[in-house]
């Protein structure tokens, strides 16, 4: 199935892209996703961040389902 | 869903402004106000000249509602209003303005600083510390 990703803040800059599609397979969780998403960008393994998915915060044992959206969130730093 | 971001600092115009506004809501008794503004940190003997915001706007801006409505919620407010900066502020500049109204003083105070530290845990603004030299880091909030 397809997802859409979205990269921010210090994330984006260290993989060098702010959004991509990729296509996983069904009942994929997020701790599988940040196995797929750590192969492909290394960096991603030392770098802290919190996983969005259709915009709300998710823990890791959350399935995706097609044509989420799902958002890499590094530290926030508002205000 | 209001947009809560306005592109660089947020000028003492339009605080002012906001203020004035207020005025014709006449069974308000008090306002309190947070002001977020730049700071010249010292980053490995490196001073801070600017912030250049970014964020999950779409995102963001639902959890400011979430975090309006929760406050609206908890504390007899008869108002209250966030605007965030977006793009790059200067430091001495304005970042973040929250502003909170209500008939009596004591909520006032209890719900600015709810509606400010929720905002800086849970909203997804990202902050990129800009230096003279064109290097940055990245700020993160604690």
């Amino acid at each position: 199935m397809t997802i859409h990703i979205l990269y921010f803040g210090l994330i984006a800059e260290a993989i060098q892209c702010s959004k991509e599609t990729l296509e996983i397979g069904n009942d994929t969780s997020i701790k599988e996703i940040k196995q797929i998403l750590s192969k492909k960008y290394n960096v991603l393994k030392n770098l802290s961040y919190q996983i969005a998915v259709n915009q709300k915060i998710v823990e890791s044992s959350h399935k995706i389902t097609m044509n989420s959206e799902i958002a890499i969130l590094p530290p926030f730093a508002g205000g | 869903m209001k947009n809560v971001f306005k592109h660089g600092a947020i000028t003492s115009e339009f605080i002012g402004n906001s203020i004035y506004k207020h005025q014709s809501k006449t069974s308000i008794g008090a306002h309190n106000v947070f002001l977020g503004q730049v700071r010249a940190d010292t980053i490995n003997y490196k001073q801070v000249t600017a912030i250049e915001y970014s964020a999950y706007e779409e995102m963001a801006n639902k959890k400011f509602h979430e975090i309006r409505e929760a406050a609206f919620e908890k504390f007899e407010l008869t108002c209250s209003h966030i605007y965030h900066s977006i793009g790059k502020v200067g430091v001495g500049e304005i970042c973040l303005f929250v502003f909170v109204s209500a008939p009596h003083r004591k909520v006032v105070f209890e719900a600015i600083e709810y509606l400010v530290e929720r905002i800086k845990k849970e909203a997804p603004v990202f902050g990129k510390e800009l230096f003279e030299d064109e290097t940055h880091v990245w700020k993160v909030n604690n």
